[in-house]
């Protein structure tokens, strides 16, 4: 009962953190120049519902997008103009014939119920701004997994050949040459493999393979750090009693090691893969990938509110998605977390 | 009473005694300690180096001429007469052009430290001294909520709603390095106060704090002199090295992205000088030479802050 309990707590703390962030950032957003809280140009107002206004006793229609109409009120109020095919409106004209949505109004009323509903709204390029996300993260979970995939691999194969290696003078250069690799920026990585012709920018296939190979070989310190990180925790797991009772009894160490392993494997990709989502911006940008990081770039060079919000939201869901799966691993895992759970302690 | 850790004294000791006992010698802090000189060197060869007056390399022929067309000027030129390294993109000196590069990140990574120093310490040492309370769940919920923004994206979204503009990305400048320090310092902020919590937490429980509360002194006291000046100082000295590195290697990669996130072409920094180097050969100067700089530069200060955690951090090995 109390490891359900337990379980609880992280589920509302992962879904305290998206919420909270997903706040902050809107509230970030709302105070940017191109904030959705604004009264909209009508010049530039895609999704205006069809307002009737009434001058004198004629109805106008006031879709700017499709009929190009514009009614422009002067400061004073005491004139107003009719134009047709745009223009733009300032001041308290617009906001008396457009007024924006309050904060709560979007956060909630049209981002969130939007979420729920699958329709967060457009974006500035008249996409929908959660199948522009859909589709970029095919793209970037693929990248992601498979780079965490193989890096945890490579860092345990790495494991081995240090462990197995009998000069410690070799140990040592090897692990200076991971850390200068590790330390390289993967732009740098990148552009020399895209600039010698290794991969051709453009081609999404060979694209995502470079993305891969310039994630994996170099990204943010990650197979060096891990190399180093599991090497520390095999060497502490090899000193356990219960591995040496295992290794008397000539049981197999690695069934008996990979449990303690999985923990400082889980905990170190929920770390990383914040990391591996910022460079993973540079790597899709390199090699004309589309997915979520090219996405954010060109979000933010449009300054489109909304697609930055749903984009950073996805991201920042599934890097506390991460932490979740981590958390619940290490109760799985974990008897300690468990006892102390049903002691209450 | 001690009079504080005096950090610089005992790494002056350090630095001394690693050279004359080369058998023990500490190759990350002296390796460390020669790229941190570099770099306030090459700082301040900036201030002196004056970009505006550089000569543009010209092929001899070309200098008599009546109009100089911008085709003679020869850039990415590695043996150039006069030119140490060869020239730049822009036919200006590659070696004056690094030197001047360090200005677009100098500033900026001591403000972004500053940041992370302050808001990181400030946060872990009340959430790890006044545990068990909903300050500590409201400080750790706010440092998980800053630590799921990935760093890169949280500054991509940043420069790009607040300064960047796709018809003149060289305005601002000034402003989008201040707000590329903020958030990264912002972003940063969760790790260091993290090493702040744990270390504060397991401070808790020593004797001199159990000592300095029976005399009766305050909170402020033990939290502000006994465990943080006296006890954590080398913690927040190894991840200012960290944040220093990291923040040259934002700044270079945003560079490289292009002049609506980072510096713009016409200002000199190591990330657009690796994109407008004419890569012909792997060997070239004008590749070789911003790539080593960014890559010695970020090997020597994540070197120098392991070296300074590991020798001066209580309770490491």
């Amino acid at each position: 009962m109390r490891t359900a309990r337990l379980i609880g707590e992280k589920v509302g703390h992962f879904l305290a953190v998206l919420f909270f962030s997903s706040l902050v950032l809107a509230c970030f957003l709302w105070v940017s120049p191109g904030s959705p809280g604004k009264a909209r140009d009508p010049a530039n107002f895609s999704d205006a519902a069809v307002r009737p206004v009434v001058v004198g006793e004629s109805e106008l229609c006031l879709d700017s997008s499709r009929c190009g109409l514009l009614l422009e009120l002067d400061e004073s109020r005491d004139s107003l103009t009719l134009r047709v095919g745009g223009g733009r409106v300032t001041g308290k004209a617009r906001d008396a014939l457009y007024p924006g949505p309050g904060f709560f109004e979007w956060f909630l009323g049209t981002f969130w119920r939007g979420v729920f509903k699958w329709d967060v709204g457009e974006t500035k390029a008249y996409e929908p701004a959660l199948g522009v996300v859909t589709d970029g993260a095919r793209y970037t979970l693929v990248i992601i997994l498979a780079t965490l995939f193989v890096t945890v691999l490579l860092s345990l194969l790495g494991v081995a050949l240090l462990l197995w290696l009998p000069f410690p003078s070799l140990r040592g250069v090897l692990r200076t040459l991971l850390l200068v690799l590790s330390i390289t920026p993967v732009f740098i990585l990148g552009y020399v493999l895209q600039e010698n012709g290794v991969l051709d920018q453009g081609q999404v296939t060979v694209g995502l393979l470079g993305a891969c190979v310039a994630i994996l070989c170099v990204g943010d310190s990650n197979l060096g750090e891990m190399l180093l990180h599991f090497e520390t925790e095999v060497r502490s797991l090899r000193n356990r009693d219960y591995v040496h009772a295992a290794s008397l009894r000539g049981a197999s160490l690695f069934r008996h090691m990979l449990p303690g392993l999985l923990l400082p494997i889980s905990s170190m990709s929920a770390a990383k893969i914040a990391f591996l989502l910022g460079s993973v911006v540079i790597a899709e940008e390199l090699f004309a990938v589309p997915g979520l990081g090219r996405a954010s770039l060109q979000a933010a060079e449009k300054g489109d509110a909304l697609l930055l919000l749903t984009l950073t939201v996805f991201i920042t869901f599934l890097v506390a998605l991460v932490a979740l799966i981590r958390d619940l691993l290490e109760i799985a895992i974990d008897p300690r977390l468990r006892k102390a759970a049903e002691d209450g302690s | 009473m001690s009079a504080g850790p005096n950090l610089a004294g005992k790494l002056a000791r350090d630095l001394v005694r690693t050279v004359l006992r080369w058998r023990d010698a500490d190759y990350r802090l002296l390796f460390g300690c020669a790229v941190l000189v570099m770099l306030v060197a090459l700082r301040l060869g900036a201030v002196v180096v004056d970009g505006d007056n550089w000569q543009v390399y010209q092929p001899v022929g070309s200098a008599g001429s009546f109009s100089v067309s911008a085709s003679r000027v020869s850039p990415n030129c590695a043996d150039a007469p006069g030119y140490l390294l060869g020239t730049d993109r822009n036919a200006r000196s590659l070696a004056l052009t690094l030197v001047e590069s360090t200005e677009v990140f100098f500033v900026p990574a001591l403000m972004s430290c500053a940041i992370a120093i302050f808001l990181g310490t400030l946060l872990g040492a009340v959430a790890g001294y006044f545990r068990g309370g909903l300050l500590e769940g409201g400080i750790k919920l706010t440092l998980t909520v800053l630590a799921s923004y990935p760093r890169l994206i949280l500054v991509i979204v940043a420069v790009g709603i607040f300064v960047s503009t796709l018809y003149d990305p060289g305005r601002q400048l000034g402003l989008r390095l201040a707000m590329i320090a903020t958030f990264l310092g912002l972003s940063y902020t969760p790790v260091l106060a993290l090493a702040i919590y744990q270390k504060v937490g397991s401070f808790q429980r020593e004797q001199f704090v159990e000592a300095a509360r029976a005399h009766g002194l305050s909170n402020v006291r033990i939290l502000g002199y006994h465990i943080l000046w006296a006890n954590c100082a080398p913690v927040i000295l190894r991840h200012s090295f960290y944040l220093f590195g990291y923040f040259i290697l934002v700044e270079t990669s945003l560079s490289f992205l292009g002049g609506n996130y980072g510096v713009p072409a016409s200002v000199p920094s190591w990330g657009n000088l690796v994109t407008g180097c004419d890569l012909g050969s792997l060997f070239a100067p004008a590749f070789v030479a911003p790539a080593s700089a960014i890559v010695l530069s970020i090997l020597g200060l994540t070197l120098l802050g392991d070296a300074v955690g590991d020798r001066f951090e209580r309770g490491r090995t």
